[in-house]
């Protein structure tokens, strides 16, 4: 049996439906790994997709749903922290990050969940960010300018200095602090 | 390691990204066919990005609660019922959406990532099946002829004997029908047909809703028109609806490839799921 709404088709609700909700899960993964706060993360995913919802009519079908509501996403992300006086100066970051690398050390052959998240986690807040909407979230360049409201050059340069990193921190996983207790990953032992 | 290596390797960010011109790519995969260094370099760097994302993926401290679920699902019909302080479309569909509240509801419980036991789950299956029988033969058990299966599991596995796409080349090139099982991943079985489009394999998954676990079904956001499903595993997958039956169309190819094929094969697929 097949179960439908009773909507017309091509109703405004029914393309929010089929569109964007599927994405929902992964919008509260990337909540909740950049929030670090299951509350402040529902928060965030909530009015994500209510602002969606009442904004979807600027949403051009066809393009890439899941990054349009990414952006949504980091924009009030940023609105948070900007209200809340907690920005930090990336630029700072920029300059640490490109003394701490310098050289690219080679990938462990075996590494688990945990020690991937543990190392991702490990290194420097936009770097995570890029590394998580590129490699993870499948994003092109532009969308993550956009998302981020950063030049592609700089996504390109934070991507490179932040997939450096991580290859750091893997290398040395013993001298990679853990920031707090997230997360404790699936599946343990997979050989890359 | 030469020049060319290091020139090579500045661009393998943007080679993984696909964000490079046809014309640089091709440069950077003559050059990693005669270098194996920057091949193992690529290959390393490729086989981490895809076991960052599984690891995302996979991690339950990142997954959302059932109340949480619960309470978004209210929200979010309550927003689409009072569109009227809002000077967008949604006011148009104000009424109908209230009128609708309920199965809409019923619609979004569940929806795949409602419920970590719903569409979501069995894709990751069929994505399995893809990978573990199409792309890698690991299967624990050997695959039978859809004739068999038909004897013993699922008649209507008979009636996918011969269906073929409705078209054999598609814009990419040539479509083709390489094989056709039954096979078991995961304690699932499945029909599985196996095509070729552009040089890549594509699975397309069927299962019957009568080995499905009764929370799985119905979806009643698939129908007969595919639809595409989040990636699963770092695999695109689109899903539509046969008789009984849900099709999945699983590959590494880009999403709007894997849509095309389903396309060709949805009408075939469910005029065969249905004894047409």
């Amino acid at each position: 049996m097949q179960v439908r709404t009773s909507h017309p088709s091509h109703s405004p609700w029914e393309a929010f439906e089929r569109e964007a909700l599927p994405h929902a899960d992964r919008l509260f993964r990337l909540a909740m790994w950049f929030e670090r706060d299951r509350s402040v993360a529902e928060d965030l995913v909530q009015d994500t997709l209510i602002q969606a919802m009442h904004s979807f009519h600027r949403y051009t079908a066809g393009t890439n749903c899941r990054a349009w509501l990414v952006t949504i996403l980091q924009h009030l992300r940023s609105n948070r922290r900007r209200a809340a006086f907690r920005h930090r100066e990336v630029e700072d970051v920029d300059d640490q990050i490109a003394e701490m690398v310098p050289f690219v050390p080679s990938i462990p052959q075996t590494l688990t969940d945990e020690d991937l998240l543990a190392a991702l986690r490990g290194i420097p807040e936009p770097y995570q960010d890029i590394i998580l909407l590129c490699d993870v979230e499948d994003m092109t360049y532009k969308e993550i300018a956009e998302a981020l409201s950063i030049p592609i050059g700089t996504v390109m340069s934070r991507l490179h200095r932040g997939r450096a990193a991580l290859r750091a921190r893997l290398a040395a996983p013993a001298a990679a602090p853990s920031h707090d207790g997230l997360p404790a990953a699936g599946p343990t032992g997979r050989t890359l | 390691m030469t020049a060319e290596c290091r020139a090579t390797r500045d661009r393998a960010d943007a080679f993984l990204s696909e964000q490079l011109l046809i014309e640089t790519t091709q440069d950077i995969v003559r050059h990693l066919e005669g270098c194996p260094a920057c091949h193992a370099e690529f290959d390393a760097r490729r086989r981490l990005r895809g076991a960052l994302k599984s690891a995302f993926e996979r991690s339950s401290e990142l997954q959302p609660r059932a109340e949480f679920v619960r309470a978004l699902q209210a929200r979010l019909a309550d927003e689409a019922a009072t569109p009227a302080r809002h000077a967008t479309p949604w006011r148009r569909w104000g009424a109908i959406a209230a009128s609708g509240l309920l199965v809409v509801a019923a619609g979004l419980a569940s929806l795949p990532w409602l419920s970590a036991s719903g569409l979501a789950a069995l894709a990751r299956l069929a994505v399995g099946d893809h990978e573990n029988c199409a792309l890698t033969f690991r299967l624990a058990e050997t695959p039978i002829t859809l004739e068999q299966a038909a004897q013993e599991y699922d008649t209507a596995f008979r009636r996918l004997q011969t269906v073929e796409p409705v078209t054999t080349a598609l814009p990419g090139g040539p479509l083709d029908l390489v094989g056709r099982h039954s096979c078991v991943w995961d304690g699932v079985r499945f029909a599985h047909l196996v095509l070729r489009y552009k040089d890549t394999l594509v699975s397309v998954v069927v299962a019957s809703d009568a080995g499905a676990t009764a929370s799985w079904i119905p979806w009643p956001q698939l129908d007969h028109e595919p639809r595409s499903l989040p990636p699963t595993g770092g695999q695109h997958v689109a899903s539509f609806r046969g008789t009984a039956h849900t099709v999945f169309v699983v590959s590494t190819l880009p999403a709007a490839d894997v849509q095309a094929v389903a396309r060709v094969m949805a009408a075939p697929v469910v005029q065969a799921l249905a004894g047409a």
